[in-house]
């Protein structure tokens, strides 16, 4: 897990035989066992012999790389339980140009699971893995990776999920609603959305933007200066608006979903999420067009 | 955002965020009075070498009708320093100062007289200072109400602390025009027109505190007018969790007996209101007379 509380440790090492890299793994692999939390390992044959010498006694799960795809690991790690390890080259050994929409997409679709994501490079791709993970594991433990350039709103979600992207609108203030509001309900029109549940999704889009930058009810309502931004998705099915919320001055403002904010925009659409990262909060409101 | 748009204002406080926005909206009010024939009185700082050729009414950003007016006499110009020699920092000083300007345009001949001054830089930082700067203000009214005047008070802010912005608006609830929304006082309704949202949350409640304070007050003069706001949001387009929830604080504040009366809300205002347990204090009526 995140040193930082209980989310998503996606982490890369880097080293260049089993020898180098177990006792890099054995901290973040020990302190799973320790409270009985699977731990796999999904490495060539000298790999996982290696781990399982430096611990024998551990249930450590070995399944063979050739049956973990890069493009549905992110799926397959979903469900996985709390505090769960995996130690892997799964994207590392995927096709150049796949590697880092499938890094993007663990960093996105398991944002918020407790579980930590250990995927090993080898020395000459340290620059691949540093900008492609959240944080790198070393001897002294998980630390920031400076070079990280997180997924793009829209990127790493594939348009199946929630459809293309229609509209970008940079929301820099509190003054750039009007344009978020007037560019979402354009999107919504022309989805086939009117009335009522036109104005809710309206609304649903405004609340999330400022849900996204961690505006408090209870203090100053105002949107904090910061790069956010509105992306407008549309499907045959749904108009989702995609906030991220990026202040220049973070503050504490909690967990999203606990925050009053979600529970008044959830009921003004029929879907709600919300993901906090070290960069940011993004907030996704999804509104059947059907 | 201009006022060169509608009836003009008796009295109305123009906010903007900068100069240059606050500019842009005084030099076409400055133009339209002087088109119409108004003597028009303007008090504003000077830089630090107190030469009015340098001050934007004498410039480019000013009309050719504003600057020739500025040679002819039918636009004078007064320091801040000197206006506040003359007034000696009572109400009472500036309601002469208000008078003898306007007496002395009539004698002269002009059919009427117009007012404007630039933002105050008054830290409102006391209940006494808030007293004494309503009752200015009361000066303009109780001269508009008799005489053929408008006045125009400028409000920037980015150059007023909170609390002189909120208090403002608080005072000149009458007649507003802010950005993306507005409010005016007109047979017994205070109307409200734009949209009311988290960034101009804090203007809007200050001016609905206000709203509810010159009600009770009025009803408490003996007038025999019921201490109930009557808000028409016939013009209002759209209301967020923030301003509505500013409602609900203001009506739960409000002394028994005073009610806040909603006409024509948009029609997601009742499910926000809903969604934040709307005191009985706040009546939902869709159209009939106050």
């Amino acid at each position: 897990m995140s040193p930082g509380g209980p989310a998503l440790l996606h982490a890369a090492v880097v080293a260049d035989d089993p020898d180098e890299l177990v006792p890099l793994c054995l901290p973040v692999v020990d302190a799973a066992l320790a409270v009985g939390a699977p731990v796999e390992v999904v490495l060539d044959r000298r790999g996982a012999r290696a781990f399982r010498a430096a611990r024998p006694d551990a249930g450590l799960q070995l399944p063979s790389p050739v049956d973990v795809d890069a493009a549905t690991l992110g799926h397959r790690l979903a469900d996985r339980e709390t505090g769960a390890v995996v130690v892997g080259r799964v994207c590392a050994d995927a096709a150049p140009p796949d590697r880092p929409f499938a890094e993007d997409a663990l960093t996105v679709l398991l944002a918020d699971r407790p579980l930590s994501v250990v995927c090993v490079y080898a020395p000459a791709q340290v620059e691949e893995a540093r900008r492609t993970h959240p944080w790198l594991l070393t001897a002294g433990g998980p630390v920031l990776s400076p070079d990280h350039t997180p997924p793009a709103t829209t990127s790493p979600v594939p348009a199946a999920v929630l459809g293309s992207s229609v509209d970008r609108v940079p929301v820099p203030d509190g003054a750039a609603l009007a344009a978020l509001r007037h560019r979402f309900a354009a999107a919504v029109r022309d989805a086939g959305l009117d009335g009522e549940r036109a104005e809710a999704a309206v609304l649903a889009a405004h609340e999330a933007m400022l849900l996204a930058c961690g505006v408090d009810l209870a203090g100053r309502a105002d949107l904090p200066p910061g790069d956010h931004t509105l992306d407008v998705r549309v499907s045959a099915e749904a108009v989702v608006a995609e906030c991220r919320g990026v202040p220049r001055d973070p503050g504490g403002s909690g967990m999203a979903d606990q925050d009053p904010r979600f529970a008044h925009l959830a009921r003004f659409c029929d879907h709600a999420t919300a993901h906090d990262d070290r960069h940011g909060r993004t907030v996704r409101v999804l509104t059947g067009t059907r | 955002m201009t006022v060169d748009a509608g009836p003009a204002h008796a009295h109305l406080l123009q906010v903007a965020e900068s100069d240059h926005a606050q500019r842009v909206g005084t030099a076409a009010w400055l133009d339209r009075e002087l088109a119409f024939g108004a003597k028009v009185f303007y008090k504003g700082w000077l830089g630090d070498d107190g030469r009015i050729e340098k001050h934007w009414i004498a410039g480019p950003q000013a009309t050719v009708r504003t600057r020739r007016a500025l040679e002819t006499g039918q636009l004078e110009f007064m320091a801040f320093p000197h206006l506040i020699d003359l007034v000696g920092g009572t109400a009472e000083g500036l309601h002469r100062v208000q008078s003898e300007e306007l007496h002395r345009a009539l004698d002269e001949g002009w059919t009427s007289v117009a007012m404007t001054q630039e933002s105050s830089r008054r830290p409102l930082g006391d209940a006494d200072e808030v007293a004494v700067f309503a009752r200015q203000e009361g000066g303009y009214d109780a001269l508009a109400d008799r005489f053929p005047l408008h006045v125009l008070c400028q409000l920037t802010t980015a150059v007023e602390n909170e609390a002189a912005v909120v208090h403002s608006l608080g005072i000149h609830h009458r007649g507003v025009l802010d950005v993306g929304w507005g409010a005016r006082e007109s047979c017994g309704r205070w109307r409200v027109s734009g949209d009311l949202d988290a960034h101009v949350a804090q203007r809007f409640g200050g001016a609905l505190t206000g709203a509810m304070r010159q009600a009770l007050a009025d009803a408490e003069e003996g007038t025999g007018r019921s201490p109930d706001l009557h808000v028409d949001l016939a013009a209002v387009g759209f209301v967020d969790v923030a301003c509505a929830q500013l409602m609900v604080l203001a009506a739960r504040s409000a002394p028994a007996g005073q009610r806040l009366v909603l006409h024509d809300p948009p029609r997601l205002l009742r499910r926000l209101l809903d969604a934040l347990e709307r005191p009985d204090s706040i009546v939902l009526s869709e159209g009939g007379a106050a």
